[in-house]
């Protein structure tokens, strides 16, 4: 078969070196380091001696971020309570709640601003008007002009004089006629702190710092009151979890918020990725673009964009992590500090496949876990099975004994038992102490906020839900001419059935199932699911927009993805971006590519006439692809020599309508994976209410 | 005043303990590679910031007071300390860490057609073995060529190219059973 192919690189490999090369350190962090290591080479070239710091104050600062969510807590509610402004409040009235300020008792612990600070930054100007600081909280207020966009939110810390730093936990921003008006709250500040810095990061290209003085408050002095809005609102507290909606912020073409995930416990996380999904009372969805910047923890919070909204609006927040499993949310609690404990004795001369039947019964925080048996896997790598629990999908073990190499553990499959490995440098030849530090868990409930959001401003903009419009940059499917017979009757085939699909405008409907091979512990994709695509279709037959869904039997969404001209934003996982290729031409033909690159890869195409389901007469096609060398399978004895795959073609009407996929081992023996089966192909002049209302929801950035 | 940053690695290690520009110079241009290495390995913006000061502080000691012998490439030298630095992480019990090393979505890949397709390939890999992640993490995010990928893995460098070659085949099969050619 000829071919003259062009040399494109593979988008395998296009992704494959964005996907290494795309995260870059942040600058702050670049510059802190630098600076720190500057010091470091002074202090090493006047003395030899070492003084890097040791590893356990790295460990240090994560286990600090972990532990001060509680306060976070306790702050973000007092400070939820805050809903007036322009209100001031003699000092005499101090001894019990303050609106605008919360509880204070004792005059002698307020600090306010001592006095105003103006400050430029090339055009843009700086002015704090207000600050105060007591036991409970620190909060600053400046006026800032000639911004050359209008603010969303910033980032800010509080710089003390002994370069202590300060995160901002709370922040407000108003708009108004070109004039910005911020707010943040800071944590109390320690001892008597009258010099500190205020600084910026994220406002312009480089941070703003502004100092400015504390001084004592004076009697009779009146306090002033800071606004920091109706947020954030909180959803019920369920299983020690709680979501919070912090700020929202209205723009003419689009709404921004953040939310945050608390937990009641220290040392608590959620597991894998969380979004958040956002609905009306009518069940309409508002698609969500993840929009965190990198230096937001993104375990704790997340920044989301959507349309504008007239406000008046009913919507549901609701806190989603688990994909297949509705309500559910998977954590983990590290309890390092008091972890679980028993001991175990590998005795004279284990070998690999040795096993050893327990019986300990292992109380961890409040969960009483019992371990079975042992088994010593290849790699120095030790396997303790534990009965099943309701309550705990997996644990992760250590031992204070040199040389520990790895652990890991995996989500039992349905209730069966769980298990989790430990591996070792070199065996312990005595007994030794395993400790279980860390718990994971699925907790079911419902964490959702009600909201009714913020109208957007009206001056700016008269559409308040602007539809996405598609790029007009239209290119044909590359096509190389190919003169085989196969090839060319496969072609005749897919272009007959594609035919009337492709005269727009119009919408294009498909269902499919897929049936795979899953293995031990995966839980997605499950061994079925379907997906239900929606095109929508110009006159030429190039697809515009679309939407594609997959569920479970039970109509459970798995996943969503939209897709606006080459503007893709996956609703379930949160990514979102420009795709290079350029509009698509309707097509159901999945096998011209492989026709495209047969001589490239070297693939043997073979094709025969054969009785299908249901009396159809049906052309089958074999593409198989062999591997240089074969490749072992992750967690299998055998490895792959080949895949082939095949596909079946309706005679009569030209619908590929089955793929499979067929893994051909180096034994000699082969496997159906994956089976994937079209079920529906209709086209309708106008899509459902609720899959257009979602496309025209979804916001280009 | 010397321009640092167009002098080879050899002689910037030659100059660091005169000026601090040399040292400052060699970070700046490993930095990125350290940390994107870090990050693949450890799946966490902080662990992999916290790793990178860790290697850093401990790559200019021993510039500093001189044990660093030159038989080899600075990189290959400066990526076998990240590597210990990173085991010495999984050995602590740190939950951003145990986080990673729980397969809670070990094979996804089949869900997507070809949409999303760097979050899609990142579950291919993640489906290979660890010494074959652990190539492309050393070749793409660290950017190490095959001869200085050889010298710290003590494998010639042909075979590298090869074992490359060969992963990179094997994703490239999985990605066209997925989405097609």
């Amino acid at each position: 078969m000829e071919s003259n192919l062009n040399p494109v690189p593979h988008p395998m490999e296009t992704n494959i070196s964005a996907l290494f090369t795309s995260p870059q350190p942040h600058k702050e962090f670049v510059d802190d380091l630098a600076m720190k290591l500057h010091f470091q080479y002074l202090e090493l070239k006047s003395t030899p001696i070492e003084i890097y710091p040791p590893k356990e104050r790295w460990f240090l600062s994560l286990r600090r971020k972990l532990q001060a969510r509680p306060i976070l807590l306790i702050l973000s509610i007092l400070i939820a309570m805050l809903v007036l402004t322009g209100v001031v409040y003699a000092v005499g009235r101090l001894s019990g709640y303050i609106p605008g300020f919360g509880f204070t008792n004792s005059s002698q612990s307020v600090y306010v601003l001592d006095v105003p600070v103006k400050q430029d930054a090339g055009q843009v100007i700086f002015e704090l008007t207000q600050a105060v600081s007591d036991d409970e909280k620190t909060w600053v207020k400046l006026r800032v002009e000639n911004l050359p966009e209008e603010p969303h939110f910033s980032s800010a810390y509080l710089r003390l004089e002994d370069g202590t730093q300060f995160e901002r936990i709370l922040g407000h921003t108003e708009f108004l006629d070109g004039v910005s008006t911020l707010a943040y709250s800071f944590a109390p500040l320690p001892g008597e702190n009258t010099q500190l810095t205020l600084v910026i990061t994220d406002l312009l290209d480089s941070a703003v710092e502004i100092p400015f003085s504390f001084r004592p408050i004076r009697d009779g002095e009146m306090l002033p009151v800071v606004e920091l809005g109706n947020y954030p609102l909180y959803s019920d507290a369920q299983q020690g979890l709680q979501l919070s909606l912090d700020y929202v912020a209205p723009a003419s073409d689009r709404t921004v918020f953040q939310v945050t995930v608390h937990f009641e416990q220290p040392n608590t996380m959620i597991i894998g990725p969380w979004m958040v999904s956002l609905q009306d009372q009518n069940g309409m969805v508002y698609p969500l673009t993840d929009i965190t910047p990198s230096n937001v923890d993104r375990n704790k919070s997340a920044l989301f964009q959507t349309s504008a909204f007239a406000g008046n609006e009913s919507l549901i927040l609701k806190l989603r992590n688990d994909m297949q499993l509705e309500n559910k949310i998977n954590i983990m609690r590290d309890y390092s500090p008091d972890p679980g404990k028993f001991m175990f004795d590998f005795g004279d001369n284990p070998q690999p496949g040795q096993v050893w039947e327990l019986d300990e019964q292992v109380q961890v925080g409040d969960a009483t876990l019992h371990v079975v048996r042992a088994e010593l896997l290849g790699g120095n790598e030790l396997s303790f099975e534990f009965s099943a629990d309701p309550n705990v999908t997996a644990v992760i073990l250590y031992a204070e004994v040199p040389g520990i190499r790895s652990a890991r553990s995996r989500p039992p499959v349905e209730n069966q038992n769980f298990s989790s490995v430990i591996g070792f440098q070199q065996l312990p030849m005595e007994p030794f102490e395993i400790q279980i530090r860390s718990v994971f868990r699925t907790i079911s409930g419902v964490w959702q906020v009600e909201w009714t959001p913020p109208a957007a401003p009206l001056e700016t903009s008269t559409q308040l839900f602007p539809t996405a419009t598609a790029s007009t940059l239209i290119t044909p499917t590359p096509t190389v001419e190919i003169e085989d017979a196969l090839y060319l009757e496969v072609k005749r085939l897919s272009d007959q059935f594609d035919a009337p699909y492709q005269q727009g405008p119009g919408w294009v409907h498909i269902v499919t199932e897929q049936h795979s091979k899953v293995k031990e512990g995966q839980l997605l994709p499950p061994a079925y699911f379907k997906t239900n695509e929606w095109y929508e279709v110009d006159v030429d037959g190039y697809i515009q927009r679309s939407l594609y869904t997959d569920y479970t039997e039970n109509g459970t969404i798995l996943q969503q993805v939209a897709t606006i001209g080459n503007y893709s934003i996956n609703f379930t996982f949160g990514g979102g971006g420009y795709n290079e290729t350029d509009l698509r031409l309707l097509s159901l033909d999945r096998l011209n590519e492989s026709f495209q690159h047969a001589d490239e890869y070297k693939s043997e195409i073979s094709g025969e006439e054969v009785d299908c389901q249901d009396g159809k007469h049906c052309l089958l096609i074999s593409v198989k692809d062999v591997l240089e060398q074969p490749v072992q399978e992750s967690g299998s004895e055998k490895s792959i020599s080949g895949i082939v795959l095949k596909v079946w073609i309706d005679l009569q009407t030209g619908l590929q309508f089955k793929y499979e996929s067929i893994y051909l081992y180096d034994d000699g023996s082969e496997e159906v994976r994956t089976t994937r089966q079209v079920l529906l192909v209709e086209k309708v002049e106008l899509a459902p209410e609720e899959v257009v209302g979602i496309l025209d929801r979804v916001v280009l950035p | 005043m010397t321009d640092y940053s167009n002098l080879e690695d050899s002689q910037l290690i030659a100059n660091i303990r005169q000026d601090a520009k040399a040292f400052d110079a060699l970070y700046h241009r490993y930095l990125p590679r350290l940390y994107r290495y870090c990050l693949q390995r450890v799946g966490n913006a902080h662990q992999a910031e916290d790793i990178t000061a860790q290697v850093f502080f401990e790559v200019l000691e021993k510039l500093m007071n001189g044990k660093y012998r030159e038989t080899g490439s600075f990189p290959a030298w400066l990526f076998t300390i990240a590597r210990r630095r990173v085991i010495d992480v999984y050995r602590e019990p740190n939950p951003d860490t145990l986080e990673e090393t729980i397969s809670i979505h070990p094979d996804f890949s089949s869900l997507m057609e070809d949409r999303d397709q760097q979050r899609q390939l990142y579950y291919l890999i993640n489906e290979l073995d660890e010494e074959r992640k652990e190539l492309l993490r050393m070749r793409f995010a660290a950017e190490l060529s095959f001869e200085e990928i050889a010298e710290l893995d003590g494998r010639n460098p042909a075979a590298v190219k090869m074992a490359i070659y060969r992963t990179l085949d094997q994703l490239r099969v999985r990605w066209e059973q997925l989405y097609g050619k």
